[in-house]
C-alpha cells in the first residue's frame, strides 16, 4: 500500500464524505449539504483504507495547504 | 470582515487540545467552553463551507487529532455558527445528550465494510427474453419487464440480507455496535459500519480478511478507522435556537 493511486484516494474520500457529511453531531438544525450523484466507485478494488492519519503515513493522503498536514507546530 | 465559528467536535472542558492543530482556511483550534463540556471550533470567514476534498480532509484531520487526544465525538461537516455565544446556546442546548454521547462512544472508534457484487446484474432481459417480449402487445410487455425487475430486486435483497446476517455473524463479536443498510444501491450488497473498542482492532481486521477471502463473489471492503461519526446521537428535528441566552460556565 505503499504506492498511492489516484483510485485508492478517490475511494477514500468518497468513504469519508459519506460520513462526514452524512454523520456525526448536529449542532445547528438547518445544515444541509447536497453531494449530487456520490455514488460510490468502489468497483473492481480490494483496496483496505484507512485514517486520514494512517493515509498520510503511508502518502496516500496530501493534506490541503500544507505537505505536513493538520498539526503544524 | 465577518468571523464566524466552524465546529469540528465536543469533548468534556478537561480534554487537551493540541497546540499548532490548524483548522479549515488556516486558523488555529481553539475550545468554546460551556460547562463541562468544550467545543472545538476554528475562525471561518464564510458561514457555508463547501464539501470539497480540501475542506473534508481538513475537517477529518481536526476531528481525529482530536480524538487520538482524548474522548470527543466528532460534529457533522459544514457546522458553522454566527459567534461563541451561538455555539455556547447550541451546546447547552444538547447537553445530556453530548454527555450521554462521549460517554458511550467518546472513546471508541467506527470501521466501514462495504460488500459489493463481484459481478453487476445489469438486469437485461437477454436474448431469449428479449425474443420473448418481441412477440407481445406494448403493454404486456411493459409489465412483464417491471414484473422481472420487482423479482430481481427481491432475489437481490435477500441474498443482501444473508450477506449482512454472514458479516455480523464473522464481525459482531469484535465490535460493540453495528449499523447497516442492505441494498443501498443496486451495485452494493450492504453497507455497514461497526463501532469498535480501539484495543480490538486488530481481531475484527483479521475477522475481516477471513470473512473477504471466504466471499469470492464480493468485493469487500474494509475502511477505517474513523472518529464514530455513525453512532452519535441521531438528530431528531430543526432546531434553530435563535436569540436564546447562553446557560452555562465561563469560556
Amino acid at each position: 500500500m505503499r504506492t498511492a493511486t489516484a483510485e485508492t484516494t478517490d475511494v477514500t474520500l468518497l468513504d469519508l464524505l459519506d460520513r462526514v457529511v452524512d454523520h456525526g453531531v448536529v449542532l445547528a438544525g438547518d445544515i444541509t449539504i447536497s453531494v449530487a450523484d456520490v455514488d460510490l466507485i468502489y468497483l473492481g478494488l480490494r483496496a483496505v483504507l484507512t485514517s486520514v492519519e494512517r493515509a498520510r503515513e503511508l502518502d496516500l493522503v496530501a493534506l490541503p495547504g500544507s505537505t505536513e498536514g493538520a498539526l503544524d507546530a | 470582515m465577518p468571523e464566524y465559528r466552524y465546529v469540528y467536535s465536543i469533548m468534556t472542558r478537561d480534554a487537551p487540545l493540541l497546540e499548532g492543530l490548524k483548522g479549515i482556511g488556516g486558523g488555529p483550534v481553539e475550545a468554546i467552553w460551556c460547562g463541562a463540556l468544550a467545543a472545538a471550533v476554528s475562525a471561518v470567514a464564510q458561514p457555508e463551507i463547501p464539501p470539497s476534498a480540501d475542506n473534508v480532509l481538513r475537517h477529518e484531520a481536526v476531528v481525529e487529532a482530536l480524538h487520538h487526544g482524548g474522548p470527543s465525538v466528532p460534529v457533522r461537516f459544514g457546522t458553522v455558527l454566527p459567534d461563541a455565544d451561538a455555539v455556547r446556546r447550541s451546546v447547552t442546548l444538547r447537553r445530556e445528550q453530548l454527555m450521554e454521547d462521549l460517554a458511550r462512544v467518546g472513546d471508541k472508534q467506527e470501521l466501514g465494510v462495504t460488500a459489493l457484487w463481484a459481478e453487476r446484474d445489469e438486469g437485461d432481459a437477454g436474448p431469449e427474453g428479449a425474443e420473448e417480449l418481441q412477440g407481445l402487445a406494448s403493454g404486456t410487455r411493459y409489465m412483464l419487464a417491471r414484473f422481472r425487475e420487482h423479482r430481481r430486486e427481491a432475489e437481490l435483497r435477500e441474498r443482501a440480507a444473508g450477506i449482512r446476517r454472514d458479516m455480523d455473524r464473522a464481525l459482531l463479536p469484535h465490535a460493540l455496535d453495528v449499523r447497516s443498510l442492505v441494498l443501498p444501491s443496486p451495485g452494493i450488497a450492504v453497507r455497514a459500519t461497526y463501532l469498535i473498542e480501539p484495543g480490538r482492532i486488530g481481531r475484527f481486521e483479521r475477522a475481516f480478511e477471513e470473512l473477504r477471502l471466504g466471499c469470492p463473489e464480493l468485493r469487500m471492503l474494509l475502511t477505517g478507522p474513523w472518529p464514530p461519526y455513525s453512532f452519535v446521537t441521531p438528530f431528531r428535528g430543526p432546531a434553530r435556537e435563535a436569540a436564546r441566552p447562553a446557560v452555562c460556565g465561563s469560556g
